[in-house]
């Protein structure tokens, strides 16, 4: 049982607990690493992604790394969950969970891979890429 | 003509590889046709590295290429959509759903597959800026069919 809070740290579970302050569904998407067309969701505040059930299936290659103990815990702002669904994941909202916010929390009980990601304005930055200006000079 | 009376503009090209100039800013001069109305000869001198500036007006630059991928992507995640929602109201049934889905695979799910090369995620990067719904990495490769794995290790080649 362990926190993880890095950037890619990733949890793989048979069912998972996560509890996010919005969550936002991008439809199927091929996961990166297994290639599985999988149903990916995105948070983007205060999340955590728990495991409850762990995973006891064929390990694949590429994902050796994958955290799998019960009690794992992804914390982090962005995580990805993808789930091996076809359908749609339904969730709760619970206010108060926090002293001023209230959260998401979707009970997945199929397959899941989670992972924290980059956020995106931090690549922009790490790039060195910022606004792109126009340099007009004007002679007379 | 009075050359007091000429404006010239210079602009840094945004085009890679490529410098645009006017040649001898005090004695250019601007001719117009005025057999056909609203046509003017623009006259400039473009140094460019191969054939990069005449790629890029003739529309076969990289932004292009990625533009249109990127609305092809959009499409299919919108295709998707629609199915789903067809799926909700009962205008065809869950199986069909599932069957359409895995026979035109293409049609229905973004593929990430795509290496680019460092100059074409940077180009990415600035073109997602004027886009709208690129809110995270899975949104920018998904627009751009761009392999997560070669994103990040451009990151982890600039973070040493």
């Amino acid at each position: 049982m362990s926190k993880f809070i890095n950037i890619g740290d990733t949890i793989e579970a048979e069912h998972a607990n996560a509890c996010v302050r919005k969550l936002e569904w991008k439809g199927p998407r091929k996961h990166p690493i297994t290639n599985e067309c999988m149903m990916l969701y995105e948070s983007n505040r205060n999340s955590n992604v728990e495991i409850v059930k762990v995973y006891a299936g064929e390990i694949k290659k590429g994902t050796e790394h994958f955290h799998r103990n019960m009690g794992d815990i992804l914390e982090a702002d962005s995580i990805s969950i993808y789930v091996d669904s076809t359908r749609r994941e339904k969730s709760d909202v619970k206010e108060g969970v926090s002293a001023r916010h209230g959260a998401q929390l979707i009970d997945i009980r199929k397959r899941s891979i989670s992972t924290i990601k980059y956020p995106l304005h931090n690549l922009f930055k790490c790039l060195g890429l910022g606004s792109s200006v126009d340099i007009v000079k004007t002679i007379k | 003509m009075d050359n007091k009376d000429i404006t010239i503009n210079i602009q840094e090209s945004s085009c890679p590889e490529t410098t645009m100039i006017i040649t001898d800013a005090y004695q250019a001069q601007v001719q117009t046709l005025s057999q056909k109305e609203g046509w003017v000869l623009q006259q400039a001198t473009v140094i460019s590295k191969d054939d990069v500036f005449l790629k890029t007006i003739s529309g076969e630059s990289d932004a292009i290429k990625l533009l249109l991928k990127a609305v092809n992507n959009r499409t299919v995640e919108r295709n998707y959509f629609k199915l789903y929602c067809e799926m909700l109201d009962s205008s065809i049934a869950e199986e069909e759903f599932d069957k359409l889905i895995e026979l035109n695979e293409n049609d229905y799910i973004v593929s990430e597959t795509d290496e680019p090369n460092d100059n074409q995620i940077k180009m990415a990067f600035r073109l997602s800026e004027h886009i709208k719904g690129v809110n995270s990495l899975n949104d920018f490769t998904a627009l751009f069919s761009f392999n997560a794995k070669k994103i990040e290790a451009l990151l982890e080649k600039n973070y040493e």
